[in-house]
This record gives structure tokens, sequence and C-alpha cells, in this order.
């Protein structure tokens, strides 16, 4: 958004500059400083980001923004569309055939058009608002959307670990170990080099984190532990005294480690197990239930676990929308891999107990993005009954729902287009701007990041 | 290209320098200026050197009476290997291939004409080039790759890799506009962005270029170049109106444009009036190929070239702080016909590479100790599976979605013939489910290789969870907690796995497992920790199983492991 208010000035604390890797700002003491920041009514008031990726290019009229005209939407408007939503509800958020089972109903789920009432679309939210086009180009949007610059160096999860860095450094002062943001997706969002190297966020896939049950330090007997440690003592020893800071790294790292076991080989962690055992207020067993075994509701599970030990932010892949064919056909069915996770979200988030009080609703945003939109240039769909991107206003809207507790906007649409051509009949949001919008709810600092866009009110306000 | 001849006979001068002393002068003190003055110079004249690194480096060390380290075989022998064969050496290759009568330079030679070197530098160009099959046909990444390997075979100069690369498909369908593709193909060869009236005048030479979607026989539509017949009239010939906007002019007049052929273009759709790329014929390359040539044709293009290498290898920029080392080396490059071999052969023999990581230095110049570098995650995994014989895949650069052609989410599309591709490709399928085995592919992301290279993607970094990841696979390998390897591959010969341990025993199990994993004999230091081990060894009496899989862990989680 081109937004030239001066925003209202917060202090924050800040460590000084100085901190190492990630894992040595547990061994050393730290200093806090008064900071100006920008922020916005919504600073610090989220704990957790749920941020979903519609991968390959999802067309956002068909779900969010969308009555418009049949060009841009062509499947229409869903029916039943909960009382209080300002942002034309698509057809496809009222798919419920693959899903919604009676099983699911009775667990307490229901259809996305229940709850639409419950988030905000900004329908025109573009990378580069004041570009002449749109950039249609799968690499380099993506690349757009996973670091807010073509050739970006910083992802934008990399960003959230650094933003919140202070506030794991004095969890850590305090005994208190705290995850980062994690991706469970695209890699590049977690790009990073130089001073924000150390804060790349983990990336796991599938089941990776049982890696992490097996705590390996834990298991070795004292004597064991003194003959690894004897290693790299020597190892350290025996470089050059040049080369210590890079020896001393990864033994910080490895003490750092021991700190995050107890937190790996927690069952609660272990999603995949079934287990009746209620955490937060709900089991393993239930949540797998409603939110499906596979791919990213599984993710989706694995990130409520993570939340409550203290991660800010997931990162989750969805889908494949792709459609230059047959989308005619095949995106009612996709979109409900889609459903399932934004109804299980909105189930279980009520649901699960905060361990700071309330609910996990209460304290956790769900955006949704992806690279672009998409366009038939005219026709309800391309020749191959599918649809394309290039460099109109189909492609360049990203219409993005937020939802959760945080939000303030609910059921509101911010912006507005022609329903005719698409064209913006209200502001328009960078993209970068999104995103300090979200880094700002978490209370991460972002001073250091997009300077020339700033995080928005219109989500809290 | 590259079916002919070698560019260079591959017998490379300056492998057999011998390492020259100091000359006898007073040191430069701390942070003082270098000057090889004429007595310096005739010194390093008189040395006899061969070796274009060791000839551009004597001004700034020996001939101002600065020492380097000397390197042991062993910790040479580790070096080489995991810079260009991307692993750590097998005990049999530390015996064999780096055997300590053989002339160093026999031994870079060697590790330069075997398959792993080619596949290392394969590896390094799909990272730049960021091969993904769902962004580009793979048919492209797979004729790109095996262009690289003809070029670190010798079969392709430089240069001519370079024209190449400039229009590749590979490089064009990533890239979205004529500046874009200007700018990525500049910034690779020459090793910094263009000024915009570089990239807007390069970015003339891509204006043929465009985007668009194939239907492949076999997996369905997948994206891929085309090009325009654009700033041409009717007849194929210069349009006067419009040749400008394919023109090049800042490095002398250049015009880009393809004659139309109307049986190759397509008729209707997106892609109306354009041309695959797969029907591009060879002169029309050879013109397509022009940007990489005018990019050859500049001094920086073979010092960016240099420069990258010696990152590669040092670890730091020495071509900057010893520009002399660049020069003699662009020299070298160009003597042997740009054979991209003869470079990576000089480094590897020169005392700048050959010095030990270890101890201290006379002065804080880089150049004055050897390089600590983390390994590769790949490099880290493999050395890891060979050495332990664990169970893992393996991962294929060329194709970083194998999932889209088998298993349960494989596209609609692919059939047998896809399946096939991948099963011929280097990741392995699990024959009952018929799903690409994850295990290395998964553990490897999570650390920072095998990228699937949507956005960028490898890193290496020490971060607490990689650490973590790293410590539980370890500990997985050697069992620590039940399973593992093999408890016979842990334990040298004559040692039984219930064989009470003693210091001796515990001293033996220790010595195999270093020789195997790090590739050296104990010190004194290591002998007195398995001392320490067999007389604090719990529960006691401790057996020899007992003790070699924590010392497996030991070992295999060190630093040692990681930076070499």
């Amino acid at each position: 958004m081109t937004n030239n208010d001066r925003l209202p000035k917060l202090s924050r604390r800040r460590l000084l500059k100085g901190a190492g890797v990630a894992a040595t700002a547990l061994a050393f003491p730290y200093v806090w400083v008064p900071r100006p920041v920008h922020a916005t009514a919504g600073f610090n008031t989220a704990k957790h980001l749920i941020y979903i990726r519609l991968s390959g290019g999802f067309r956002f009229p068909t779900a969010f923004n969308g009555d418009v005209a049949n060009e841009f939407n062509p499947f229409g408007l869903a029916t039943g569309v909960a009382s209080g939503t300002e942002w034309g509800v698509g057809r496809m958020l009222g798919e419920t055939s693959e899903w919604l089972t009676e099983e699911l109903s009775m667990l307490g789920l229901r259809s996305v058009t229940s709850f639409t009432n419950d988030m905000a679309v900004i329908p025109c939210v573009d990378h580069e608002p004041l570009s002449g086009s749109a950039d249609g180009n799968h690499n380099t949007g993506l690349e757009r959307f996973l670091t807010g610059y073509v050739g970006g160096d910083t992802g934008l999860f990399t960003m959230i670990n650094y933003g919140l860095r202070d506030r794991v450094t004095e969890a850590a002062a305090n005994g208190e170990t705290l995850l980062p943001a994690v991706i469970m997706g695209e890699s590049g969002m977690g790009r990073g080099a130089g001073i924000y190297g150390a804060y790349r966020p983990p990336v796991l896939r599938g089941d990776d984190l049982d890696l992490f049950d097996s705590n390996a330090s834990s298991q070795l007997p004292p004597w064991a532990r003194e003959l690894a440690d004897g290693y790299d003592v020597r190892h350290r020893g025996a470089v050059n005294p040049s080369h210590y800071s890079t020896v001393d790294a990864y033994v910080q790292s490895r003490e750092a480690t021991k700190a995050y076991a107890e937190i790996f080989a927690s069952d609660m962690l272990k999603v995949g197990d079934m287990s009746n055992e209620p955490y937060d207020g709900i089991s393993n067993r239930e949540l797998a239930q409603a939110f499906g075994e596979r791919g990213a509701g599984r993710n989706a599970h694995l990130a409520l676990r993570l939340f409550h030990f203290g991660c800010p932010a997931v990162y989750i892949d969805e889908g494949g929308y792709d459609y230059h064919s047959d989308e005619e056909t095949e995106l009612p069915m996709r979109i409900q891999g889609f459903n399932q996770l934004l109804s299980a979200l909105d189930w279980a988030l009520r649901r699960m107990e905060h361990p700071s009080g309330g609910t996990y609703w209460d304290h956790t945003i769900i955006a949704v993005g992806s690279e672009f939109s998409r366009s038939t240039r005219g026709a309800p769909f391309n020749s191959a009954r599918g649809s394309d991107h290039g460099g109109d206003y189909a492609t360049r809207w990203m219409s993005m729902p937020f939802m959760g507790g945080p939000i303030v906007a609910r059921g509101r649409m911010i912006g507005r287009t022609n329903p005719a051509d698409l064209s913006p009949d209200g502001p328009v949001f960078s993209y970068r701007s999104m995103w300090k919008t979200m880094l700002d709810a978490l209370g991460a600092e972002h001073d250091a990041f997009f300077p020339a866009d700033e995080p928005f009110e219109e989500l809290f306000s | 290209m590259g079916n002919g001849d070698p560019v260079s006979d591959g017998n490379f001068a300056g492998g057999g320098d011998a390492m020259p002393a100091p000359r006898e002068v007073m040191p430069p003190a701390l942070g003082a200026a270098l000057d090889c003055d004429a007595d310096c110079r005739a010194y390093c004249d008189g040395l006899g050197l061969e070796n274009p690194v060791n000839v551009g480096l004597c001004g700034s060390s020996w001939g101002v009476g600065l020492a380097l380290r000397p390197i042991d075989r062993a910790e040479a022998c580790r070096r080489i290997h995991a810079d260009f064969i991307g692993r750590f050496p097998t005990p049999t290759e530390i015996s064999e291939v780096c055997a300590t009568d053989r002339p160093w330079g026999d031994v870079v030679k060697s590790v330069i004409d075997s398959d792993e070197f080619v596949l290392v530098n394969q590896r390094r160009w799909a990272d730049d080039l960021l091969y993904n099959n769902r962004a580009v046909n793979f048919e492209r990444a797979f004729d790109m790759d095996e262009l690289v390997g003809k070029t670190y075979r010798g079969r392709v100069a430089w240069d001519q890799f370079a024209a190449v690369t400039s229009a590749h498909p590979v490089v064009m369908r990533r890239h979205d506009t004529p500046g874009d593709r200007a700018e990525f193909v500049f910034k690779l060869f020459l090793g910094r962005p263009p000024y915009e009236a570089e990239r807007a005048d390069l970015g003339r030479l891509y204006q043929l270029w465009t985007n668009g979607y194939w239907e492949h026989p076999h997996v369905g539509v997948v994206p891929d170049a085309f090009v325009r017949f654009d700033c041409v009239d009717g007849d194929g010939q210069p349009d006067p109106e419009t040749i400008g906007e394919c023109t090049s002019i800042q490095w002398g007049y250049q015009e880009l444009t393809l004659a139309p052929d109307p049986g190759r273009m397509v008729n209707e759709g997106e892609q109306e009036g354009t041309m695959w790329a797969g029907y591009i014929k060879p002169n029309e390359w050879e013109r397509l190929q022009l940007p990489g040539r005018v990019i050859a044709q500049q001094p920086a293009f073979w010092e960016t070239t240099v420069d990258r290498a010696m990152e590669q290898y040092f670890g730091y920029a020495l071509g900057n702080a010893v520009p002399e080392v660049r020069h003699e080396l662009v020299r070298y490059l160009l003597r042997y016909n740009g054979d991209i071999r003869a470079l990576h052969y000089a480094i590897g023999t020169s005392f700048a590479y050959l010095q030990s990581s270890e101890g201290a230095s006379a002065t804080d110049l880089r150049w004055t100790y050897g390089p600590l570098k983390q390994i590769q995650v790949e490099g880290w995994l493999d050395t890891i599976k060979l050495t332990t014989g664990t169970g893992l895949s393996q991962c294929d650069h060329r194709l970083p979605h194998p999932e889209d052609y088998v298993g349960e989410e494989a596209l609609e599309e692919a059939g047998g013939w896809a399946f096939a591709l991948v099963n011929l490709s280097r990741w392995d399928v699990d024959e009952e489910s018929r799903d690409v085995i994850g295990n290395y592919r998964n553990l490897a992301r999570t650390l920072g290789g095998c990228p699937s290279n949507e956005a960028g993607g490898r890193f290496t970094t020490v971060s607490v969870l990689n650490t973590a990841v790293q410590e539980a696979f370890v500990a997985d390998v050697c069992g620590l907690d039940g399973g593992g390897i093999d408890i016979e591959r842990l334990l040298p010969a004559g040692v039984t796995p219930r064989q009470a341990l003693d210091a001796a025993t515990a001293e033996a199990i220790l010595a195999h497992q270093q020789r195997l994993f790090l590739g050296r004999s104990l010190d004194e230091d290591e002998r007195a920790l398995a001392t320490n081990a067999a007389d604090t060894c719990t529960p006691a009496p401790c057996d020899a199983q007992t003790f070699a899989r924590p010392a497996c862990f030991a070992l295999l989680s060190s630093s040692e492991m990681l930076f070499y």
C-alpha cells in the first residue's frame, strides 16, 4: 500500500550488535536498549502465524473476492455464506463433497462458507504495485513471494527469526527454549546470508521431526560424552587461531541442541502416533482426524504442536494450482484439501488451550497467498479449460484472506476491484507491506527489511 | 558439441613445484604493506616456479620473507577429496590414490579425471542455473548437465561453454524478460550485476526469447523456451523500423534476428507465431549464443572464472588480495585453450591450497595458513554412507521433483516412460510402492543440500536444528539406541564384539574408526581419550561393542567431520 501516514512509534528492546550464531545467544549475556520502531495497532498481538501458499499460482477470485465478472470467476458465488461477510465468497470455498464426512461433521468441522465472516480479505495485494504490469512468471513470481524481491537474499521466514531474536535470547536467559519459525515447504522462504545466516529457519519435510526424537546427547553415558567432547576440544585446539570461531560455532550449537532435546523428544510432537492423550485440550488422534494424515494437513497438525513450544510461525505449501488445462473439472476437487485445512484450523484453534491463556485462535493469524493469480484473457477458461498467467490485473492481484483472533477486520474487504475488469477501486497493498504487517503483528523487529514498505493498520482496525 | 578431441592434452604444468624457503629478510610487520622490491623479484624469478598460483603469490609470501604452512599427505588427501570428489576419502583412497610415494600432481590429475569430479561440478552448475523440472522442461536440465560434464572433461573450451550457456533454454526459461536474462548471464560470467545501460543493451540480444509451454509426449505440458521472430520483415530481413530492439552497440554493433520459418512456427494458441526451442537449427543456435560470445571477450570473463574457482577452493578471495595470482591463472587457463581442468589443477597443486589449517601462522595474512571450510551436505552424507554402509538413497540434481513422475502424487500424464526416466536417474525407486525413496533427499534438504531450486536453495550453515538433525542421524547410524550398522564395521580385525574392554582394545577400536572416518591415525591426546574411556566405561565391565558405538558417534558427530 502507498501509505504515507506516520505510524505510531513504540519502544522495543533490542540485543546489542554482535550476537553471533543463534546458538551462541544461549551462552552469552544480553543487554537491552530502547529502540523506536514503526508499528501498527496490531503490534505484538499475535503469537503465531500460519502462512499457507497455494502452490503454482492460484486463481483467487474463484474463492476470495469472487463477486466479479464470469471471466475472473467462472464458478460463481457460494451459497449459504455466513452473515456479515462483505467480500464475495467464491463457490470453490463451498466445495465439501470430498472431505466433510459425517464423521468430521460430528467432530465439529464445518464448511468454510460458514465462517467466512471471520476472514478479512484484501483483494489487491501485488508484488510491485508501482510496476506497469504483473509478474506472471513462475520463477520470479515465486522469488518475490518467498523473499519480497527477484533474487532476494533473505527469506520471509528468516526475517521472522531475525526479528524475534531478542525474545529468544531473553527466554534463554530465563531458562526457556523457544523453537524458531519453521518451513514445511519451499526452502527459499528460509534464505539468509551474512548476519541473517544464523536465523535461517529449519526446513522440515514429512517425518523429519522423527529425527529429533532420539535425544542423541542424552543417550550417551558420561564417559562417551567426554569422548565426544574430547574430539571437538582437540580439533579446536589444533586449528589455526583464525579458525577458532568456526569450530566454536559448532561446539556451541551442540550445547544448544541439548536444550532442544527435551522438546524434540516430546510425545506431543509425535503427530503420527494417533495418541488419545490430550495436549492443550486436544489429542493427536483428533487432530489427525480433522487435518488428515498427509500433506499440508499433517504439516498444519505438526505446526500447532510446534506452537506449544514457542514456534512463532510455520510456512506450508498446499495443493498445486497451475491449471493451464482442466481447471474447470479439477479445481473443484483440488480445492477441497485447502477447504478441509481451513476448516480444521478453524475447529482446532478455537478448541485448543494456549499455554499463555485463552485459545490458540486468540493468538494465531492464518494468512494465505500464492505467487500470483491467474488469467484467461477474457473468457471463463482458456481453450484447454484452464487458465494462464500474464501481466494483467487478473494475474496481478493476490486476494489474500486473513483470519484468527488478532484480525480485527473480520468479514471485511479491505480495498475493492471493479467487477468488470478487475481494476482497483481502492487501496492496493504491496506484498512486502503485507509481510511487514505480519512481522509487526508477531512483535518482530522489521525495520531492517523493505525500507520503502510500511506495515498497515487496516487488518487491526 | 564436445564430441571431438579435448581442447588441451591435459598435461598441465606446475604440479611439481618444490615448496620454496622464504627469502632471508625480515618479514613484514603485522599490518604493514607488502613490497616486493627488485631483490624480492629476483628471488622469485630464481625459484623456477611453474605453478601459476605459486608464481603469483611469491611476491607476497616467500619473496618478502614469509613462510607458508606445510601440510601432511593425510590432510591434503582429505581436502582434495572433499573439494574435488565431493566427500572425504576412504582408507583405501588414502593409501592408494594419495600414496606418499606418488607425486602430488598425479594425485590431483587422477581426481580431476574421475567421474565424481565431474559430478561435483555438475551439481555446482545445477545450483547456479537452478535446475527445476517444474520450472523448465526437465530435458533441458539433462542437456545442460551433459554440457557441463563435457566441459569438465576438457572437451569444451570455457568460452564456448559460456556461449552455449548464455542461450540455453534451461537459463532462458527461468527468466521473464530480456533484461532479466541479460542480468543473470552477465552476473554469472562477469561476477557483478550490469549497470542499467549494460543490462538494457545486452537485453536486446535476448529480445527473441519468450516463455511458453510445450506438450511433452510422455509427461504432458511442460514449461519451455520459445523464440520470436522480432525485428524482421516478412522476408526475414532486418526491419529498419524495429531492428534497434534487437541490436546491441555497447560491445560493437551486433544485430540478432532469426528469419521466420512457417513450417516450424506454432500456429495457434498463446505461443502462436513463435518457435519451440527444440526446433532451433545449429546455425540459429550459433546466432542466439551471441551474448555469451560478447561476454567471453571481456577480460573480466576470465578473471571472474578464476576468482570463482579460488573462492571455491580457498574459501576467500585470494585474487583480490593478491591480484598477481589472478593474472597468472588467467594466462595459464588461456595457455591451455580455456580447458577448465587446467584451472582446477593449478589451484589443487598450489602451495596456497596445500597448507595446513592447523597450527599458528606467523602472520594473519589469509594466504599464510590453510583454509577451513564446511563440507557440503552431500559430502557429509556420502562420506557417512560410504564408510558405514548405512542404507541411504541418493539425490539427482537434474530432476529435483521426481515425485511428479512416479508414485502416488505423480501427474496423471506420467506413464511408463516417465517412470523409466526416474528409474534410470540417480533417484532410487521403491519396487513395491513405486515411490521415490526419499530418505536421503529429506535429510539433505533439512540440512541445506539436494535443493529443489524453486528459488535458490543450497545453504551451508551451523545452526541448532541442523546440529540436532546431524546428531540424531549419526546416533541412528551408529546404533546408540539399538540397531545401527553392523558392529563388525566398527571393530578392527581381531576384536570381537563381546571382547572385554581394556585400554589397548579401546585404543585399537578408536584407531580403526579414526582411520575409517577421519583418515588419520591417533595422536597422543586421542590415545589418552581412549584410555580414559576404557577406564571409565559403564556399565563395567565394558565390552568392545559397548565402546565402539559411542566412539562411532563421537567421531561422526565431531567438528572434524564437518570442517576440513
